[in-house]
């Protein structure tokens, strides 16, 4: 029986083609970081066991094609996922652009209360920035979502925007485990159980 | 059929319970199974992709998603220690072989129909036969059988079942559809009515397991 | 043939389609209403003896209410002794009630009613006709109201004539187990408890055993606090009879059955007393 985790929850990456949304995912994931650039087919899973509060969450991230060829097949994923992570590319104007039609994909697609972070990838690459911080701020904050810059370069806040979201998740689910206080019960001490049976011998003795 | 893995998959693809019921270590590592099952997931979307828009939209035609009782599957054999404890006054308590809230004898008495009309039924491989049971609200409950399915002969298609209805790879089908309906009871039973259990979340129950480990033992 | 009253609450939704009454593209039908079209055809269910008839509650049902009372007051209980007290509590309430209950119904014995479905099938068509007088005509309700009353009465005469002797309260500490081990039991579960045992070690102390708790079947796990629920219901009813007492849960599996349990009953110094005084 798989009693080693608690929690599962399933965290979707979606964004243009490109962005580096499966680098920004092996660098949370291995902590690795590869410039060979393979496009995802269809989706691809990395999982991540964090401990939050004492329980142990699998956090299991499903890595989606950002080509337009798999999108039929794409949205399939969304259904029950506890969290989506929008993922564009700084040097990429279009990509950013492309945030919007992801936006109405999730609410297309996914639950009204999913919970949404926006993530602007490749921030290492200072020089080549098209996209300024403010300006996706203002966006993230006009749909009332959390963002983040990273790199999965050099693994600016990666971990910070994953554990946010777990965080988040698991706080949404207010739904205390019942073994928590249950298990901790010691067994009341002075109590004896043995005795003769009345059923057999008839009751009606005294 | 011999069962070797139960696997419990949520609607949204997540794996929720897996058991090996082979006794040997597990072959795989617990990442490895919960890639495994959305993997599944995942074909299974394509394949509900593939089936052929004209079947999805008109299901009344000559396919027949009933499927038929089959008596007993994965209950206890010992049929006469059945009745005698349903016939004593505390039938409650008649056996400790008690799987479910379920009154007589088996679970249920008629056929069903297939809610897994466009997706993945069944996996045929040289090494195992897979089985794939959804419901109707979507959730997978698929089980690995060691037994091999014959080999179909070569210029049969898929097409075709009316030419071999009674066929044994079909009949397989029908008794995993019927004890994997049983699982799904089960479920229904001693997860969802589990205090401690929040939705679409890994199975901890302890019931769930044994009355499942016990239905499988009934199975050989 | 359905039920033919339009009451003034009915939605419009209701009668759309429908052969008689208004019609939105039409106007005003003319519809036969005469006496005999609007005569309610009311459900068996009043027609049956609710003292008589098999009683039934869904496994299911309640097990997902019980599952959703677990884990309300588990949410709200910060420890487990408060959980069990609050769980405990909530029986407590159903005990007190079912002492009375109990008592009453087994002063009714079956053997001494003729027809078993006359007794409180009378009340509820009775009160059928008073609510379908409403619709009718004035002078109708009056004479359905005073038969109302006619009825009323003479149920009441019938029902005592039906219960020749009340039962007795109970008064010793076994007969008051007794009653629960069989009565009390049968009634909440549909069985006699497995088990009624008196401690060996102390005079206070008696367990009542079930081997299969029908309530907590499908809730895994070593832990008994869920079964204080059936403790209230225990201390309710034995506090009620007089007999204050304290009751605690405890899993003692047994080959075959995993929820064993015994629930301990330790009654308060004072009943032995009582007891002593009364009966030796």
């Amino acid at each position: 029986m798989n009693s080693e985790y608690d929690y599962l929850f399933k965290l979707l990456l979606i964004g243009n083609s490109g962005v580096g949304k499966s680098c920004l995912l092996l660098r949370f994931s291995d902590d690795t970081y590869t410039n060979d650039y393979i496009s995802t087919i269809g989706v691809d899973f990395k999982i991540k066991t964090v401990e939050l509060d004492g329980k142990t969450v699998k956090l299991q991230i499903w890595d989606t094609a950002g080509q337009e060829r798999f999108r039929t097949i794409t949205s399939s994923y969304y259904r029950g996922s506890h969290g989506i992570i929008i993922v564009y590319d700084v040097t990429d104007q279009e990509s950013f652009n492309g945030v919007k039609m992801w936006l109405q994909e999730i609410d297309r697609y996914a639950t009204s209360t999913v919970l949404k972070l926006l993530v602007g990838n490749k921030c290492d690459l200072k020089d080549k920035r098209v996209v300024e911080y403010d300006v996706a701020k203002e966006f993230a904050d006009a749909n009332k979502m959390p963002f983040l810059e990273t790199s999965a370069l050099d693994s600016t806040n990666v971990e910070d925007a994953f554990l946010t979201m777990a965080r988040q998740i698991k706080e949404s689910m207010s739904q205390q485990n019942l073994n928590e206080t249950t298990q901790k019960k010691e067994d009341k001490g002075n109590v004896n159980l043995k005795g003769q049976s009345l059923t057999n011998t008839g009751g009606g003795c005294c | 059929m011999a069962i070797e893995t139960i696997l419990v998959i949520n609607k949204s693809g997540g794996l929720i319970y897996q058991r090996n019921f082979t006794g040997e270590e597990q072959k795989l590592n617990s990442n490895e199974y919960l890639i495994l099952a959305s993997t599944l997931h995942g074909v299974f979307a394509i394949a509900s992709q593939l089936t052929p828009k004209a079947i999805q939209l008109t299901q009344q035609t000559n396919i027949d998603n009933t499927v038929p009782y089959i008596p007993y599957v994965g209950m206890p054999t010992n049929k006469n220690d059945m009745r005698s404890g349903n016939s004593s006054s505390n039938k409650q308590h008649g056996t400790n072989e008690k799987l479910g809230s379920f009154k007589g004898d088996d679970f249920f008495k008629e056929p069903f129909t297939n809610w897994n009309k466009s997706g993945l039924r069944q996996l045929c491989t040289d090494q195992f036969t897979m089985f794939i049971y959804q419901t109707l609200t979507g959730l997978k409950f698929v089980a690995v059988s060691s037994s091999v399915m014959p080999q179909r002969q070569p210029n049969i298609g898929s097409g075709d079942k009316a030419d071999r209805p009674k066929s044994s790879s079909n009949l397989a089908i029908q008794i995993a559809d019927n004890f994997l309906r049983k699982v799904y009871c089960l479920y229904s039973d001693y997860v969802m009515k589990d205090p401690s259990y929040s939705m679409e979340m890994p199975i901890k129950s302890n019931l769930f397991d044994e009355k499942v480990k016990k239905m499988v033992d009934n199975l050989q | 043939m359905s039920q033919k009253i339009i009451q003034p609450s009915t939605s419009d939704q209701q009668f759309q389609g429908k052969s008689d009454g208004y019609e939105y593209t039409v106007g005003p039908k003319q519809a036969i209403t005469s006496e005999a079209s609007s005569t309610y055809v009311h459900s068996r269910i009043y027609s049956e003896s609710l003292l008589f008839k098999k009683q039934e509650v869904s496994l299911s049902a309640m097990a997902f209410l019980f599952q959703e009372m677990i884990s309300q007051l588990h949410r709200t209980c910060k420890s487990t002794s408060d959980f069990e007290t609050k769980l405990s509590d909530y029986g407590h309430n159903i005990g007190i009630r079912l002492l009375e209950l109990l008592n009453f119904r087994a002063s009714v014995s079956p053997s001494s009613l003729p027809r078993a479905s006359t007794f409180l099938s009378q009340n509820d068509s009775s009160s059928n006709a008073s609510n379908t007088s409403g619709i009718m005509s004035n002078s109708n309700t009056a004479t359905s109201s005073s038969a109302n009353e006619r009825l009323q009465e003479k149920q009441a005469e019938s029902l005592s004539n039906y219960i020749t002797k009340m039962r007795r309260r109970d008064l010793k500490i076994l007969d008051i187990l007794q009653f629960i081990h069989g009565t009390l039991w049968s009634y909440l579960f549909n069985h006699v408890s497995d088990d009624l045992v008196k401690s060996s070690e102390r005079d206070n102390e008696y367990m009542i055993v079930d081997n299969f708790p029908n309530l907590t079947q499908f809730i895994p796990g070593e832990n008994v606090s869920c079964e204080y629920f059936v403790c209230g219901i225990v201390k309710g009813f034995l506090f009620n009879a007089g007999f204050p007492c304290d009751v605690t849960a405890h899993r003692m599996p047994q080959s075959g059955y995993s929820h064993r349990t015994v629930y301990l009953i330790q009654f308060d110094r004072q009943v032995l007393e009582r007891e002593g005084l009364r009966f030796s």
